[in-house]
């Protein structure tokens, strides 16, 4: 049985400044998932992320990919990861082209590998035209889009999204989470947070709920979802249909996270 | 990553960071070209003519080599602070490499070789220069010294630069590093190493008035001790 694609252990941060943003918390995503991370504004999704990334220093606990821990095989374990972090962040007077090719080089891939995968993965994401347009004259769903082509050109065997839909519109939103339903089909992991959870439950396979630093329910989507749910009620069907309710997992999140 | 692709990661880094300084060199080679002019006009030719030799020179030779000096510190150090200060702190561009597999030493060394090529390309250049406003009278007696000390004058300051990008955080107070985490090296060093030591070795080089091995090995020293450790807090700050 091949190694879980993300599992932690433990995994415990205190912040320099007395903030404890993650208690214990315990995960596992097997290869090949569509894995939702939901949790309000402040729960430790991030920082999940930015242990698992290299980008924030854990307390403790384990963290390994694909068999591979962090501080031990730290190389090997970043080679797996494609990151698309919540926020913009690079540098926007460079060409977009020049972006993603660069994050390839970061991890030792030569230009001349680079490049045309650079293009492909450019044009797929309908930024064909933009290759050498400076990165500041895209739009916010564009930018967000490069973020994913960047992610993508190590050709990562997970792909870990961080809020990657923040500020899209419905269409494009929509024509992002189609290329990423292509991906996971294809077999690459997914680790997603997002706010938009309607998207979430139709989109992954399991799901776990952090809240304020601690996971609060994981497993399967359907299982939490049949687990949690409140029971209907009298006008639910017309209340959902006037758009006065939200999706089943909604009602599961907020039942979990209003509860601590 | 086997050492071909840290070679690549290393590449990448030194040409984004050269391609950069040449898309804007208004900002990176222009200012020194035009100060050292300044320089030249004002105290080489009205003033240095009033002057007349120093040390056996005339005063427009005499003050060629602490003009070029002059180029190769400002730019070697405000080249890493920048580079590394807008990375961090604006647009979190370093997050794109921290993410990747490249470690943390080659990072450093990154950042600094863009430095160092910057510092040595601008003193290469305010000492053409130099030649044109001295006549083609400059005389260069060793070519490999004044490399050798453009080297090191470039290494030490962009080193002090990326100390003190790496201390934003006392403006910022949310972000980046706490100062005691940065090396004591690089405190102590800059105490211990008058910069002038270098330029004093750069003008012997250049006049053949005099030359200080000392000044050679202690800019080596002191270039080296700030870069020398790893630790540094690249990371995010509240990590």
């Amino acid at each position: 049985m091949s190694a879980p694609a993300l599992k932690i252990t433990n995994l415990n941060k205190t912040y320099a400044t007395g903030t404890v943003a993650l208690k214990d918390v315990s995960l596992e995503i097997p290869e090949g998932d569509f894995f939702a991370l939901l949790g309000p504004n402040g729960a430790g999704k991030t920082t999940i992320i930015g242990i698992t990334t290299g980008l924030v220093n854990k307390t403790g606990g384990t963290v390994e990919v694909f068999g591979h821990n962090i501080d031990k095989e730290t190389e090997l374990a970043k080679m797996q990861i494609g990151l698309v972090g919540q926020e913009v962040n690079f540098n926007p007077f460079e060409k977009t082209l020049n972006i993603v090719v660069n994050q390839a080089g970061y991890y030792g891939i030569p230009r001349s590998v680079a490049i045309p995968r650079a293009k492909k993965l450019l044009t797929d994401l309908g930024l064909g035209e933009k290759m050498d347009q400076n990165a500041m004259t895209l739009s916010g769903g564009m930018k967000r889009r490069l973020m994913i082509a960047r992610a993508l050109v190590n050709e990562p065997k997970f792909l870990i999204l961080d809020e990657p839909t923040a500020g899209v519109d419905v269409e494009l939103r929509r024509g992002m989470w189609e290329y990423l339903t292509g991906l996971s089909k294809s077999g690459l992991t997914i680790l997603l947070t997002t706010h938009y959870l309607e998207e979430a439950e139709q989109l992954c396979k399991h799901v776990a709920i952090i809240n304020k630093g601690e996971i609060v329910e994981q497993g399967p989507m359907e299982a939490v979802i049949a687990k949690h749910h409140l029971p209907a009620q009298a006008g639910d069907a017309e209340a959902v249909k006037e758009g006065y309710r939200g999706s089943r997992l909604e009602e599961v999140f907020l039942k979990l996270t209003s509860e601590k | 990553m086997d050492t071909y692709g840290k070679w690549i990661s290393f590449y990448t880094m030194l040409r984004k960071d050269i391609v950069r300084m040449f898309r804007i060199w208004v900002q990176t080679f222009l200012p020194s070209v035009i100060t050292s002019c300044l320089y030249f006009l004002i105290f080489g030719t009205v003033l240095g003519s009033r002057i007349g030799t120093m040390q056996g020179v005339d005063y427009m030779t005499f003050v060629v080599p602490g003009l070029v000096m002059l180029a190769i510190v400002i730019n070697a150090y405000s080249n890493t602070s920048f580079t590394f200060f807008q990375s961090k702190f604006f647009f979190r561009g370093i997050d794109e490499i921290l993410v990747s597999p490249t470690p943390p030493w080659l990072l450093i060394l990154g950042f600094i070789s863009g430095g160092i090529v910057r510092g040595v390309l601008v003193g290469a250049l305010v000492l053409l220069i130099s030649v044109f406003f001295t006549g083609l009278q400059l005389a260069i007696y060793n070519i490999l010294i004044i490399f050798g000390f453009a080297l090191l004058t470039s290494l030490y300051f962009l080193s002090r630069g990326w100390s003190t990008a790496s201390m934003q955080n006392q403006l910022t107070a949310s972000t980046s590093c706490r100062p005691s985490s940065l090396p004591r090296s690089s405190t102590s060093a800059a105490s211990s190493t008058p910069s002038t030591h270098s330029p004093l070795g750069r003008r012997a080089s250049l006049t053949s008035t005099r030359f200080s091995i000392s000044s050679t090995v202690s800019a080596t020293a002191s270039s080296a001790s700030p870069i020398s450790r790893s630790g540094y807090p690249l990371r995010s700050s509240q990590a």
